[in-house]
């Protein structure tokens, strides 16, 4: 979060700015899938840290290969 | 084994590990993100290798007329069904592309090929030498354009998101760029037959293919931050 701030569900979900029915249905899944832990706090797992890398190098591969534009997949 | 074997064994073994690179990440992506033309795009260079193999076996066994002509005509229309499934991805990215569309294409081109290659041995060698020769730098022609259309399409994303030009954003399209330049040696080829011209066309063909495997290497070797991730 910026400012260093501590991120909640709330902030969160203000963040990605989705409904909160369809944002619970991603929260639960992310959970199931061991991405996140909240406990004390919202924090991603090492597996969510290596989730989103994958995610970030599918993302370069997609623009770099003409796909998506850069603004499509932020 | 005909003129150049050994060339083309080394420009098999290149294509192989760039190709290789190429569905290996497509299909990574495809797992990740579910996006059906990243299936057209494998596709694409699935059968991309699948024809340059029928060149190679042309220039190991090619020694009889049927070998030589009928090994390159199944390699020109693999090579255009491979740049059709390209441009399809680039056609369909922002449209929906079925599964079930997918696998018609895929049924149509198992077919058109099957019937193809059946009316080749059927008819007289003569004949089908010559409708071989005749029709081979018309498949290179609709190569040719297919590529342009990729090249386009590639060049067209950057430049509607304004994103800065980069020398990494240059690589695919250069890659494209060099795929589609080939295709004109491989025109050129199509009316000559030489020997020369063929080991240049694929040369060519392994530089284009160069730029391309280098752009995903650099994606893989590049390891985010956690900052720029989240």
């Amino acid at each position: 979060m910026q400012n260093g701030e501590k991120p909640t569900i709330t902030r969160i979900q203000i963040t990605v700015n989705v409904p909160f029915v369809r944002f619970k249905e991603y929260w639960d899944d992310m959970k199931a899938r061991g991405l996140i832990t909240v406990e004390s706090e919202v924090r991603l797992t090492k597996q969510g840290e290596r989730y989103l890398e994958e995610y970030q190098k599918v993302k370069e591969f997609l623009e770099e290969f003409g796909f998506i534009k850069t603004e499509d997949m932020d | 084994m005909l003129a150049y074997a050994d060339l083309f064994i080394v420009f098999q073994v290149m294509t192989a590990f760039s190709v290789g690179a190429i569905l290996w990440f497509s299909l990574r992506a495809y797992r990740m993100t579910q996006l059906s033309f990243l299936i057209a795009f494998f596709l694409g260079f699935l059968l991309l290798e699948s024809s340059f193999t029928f060149v190679l076996i042309n220039r190991l066994v090619g020694n009889t007329g049927t070998l030589y002509h009928g090994t390159f005509w199944v390699h020109e229309m693999l090579q255009t069904a491979a740049f059709a499934f390209m441009a399809s991805a680039y056609y369909f990215r922002n449209k929906e592309l079925t599964h079930t569309r997918i696998t018609t294409y895929v049924i149509a081109a198992i077919i058109i090929i099957a019937v193809s290659v059946i009316a080749f041995l059927s008819i007289s060698p003569k004949l089908a030498f010559d409708l071989r020769t005749i029709s081979s730098p018309y498949f290179y022609l609709a190569n040719l354009a297919l590529l342009s259309y990729a090249v386009y399409r590639v060049n067209a994303a950057p430049l509607s998101s304004q994103k800065l030009i980069k020398s990494k954003s240059l690589l695919v399209p250069a890659g494209f760029m060099i795929l589609a330049l080939s295709q004109i040696l491989w025109i050129y080829w199509g009316f000559t037959d030489l020997n020369d011209i063929l080991v240049l066309a694929n040369a060519l063909y392994v530089a284009g293919l160069a730029p391309l495997t280098a752009a995903l290497l650099l994606i893989l070797r590049r390891r985010p931050t956690f900052a720029e991730v989240r």
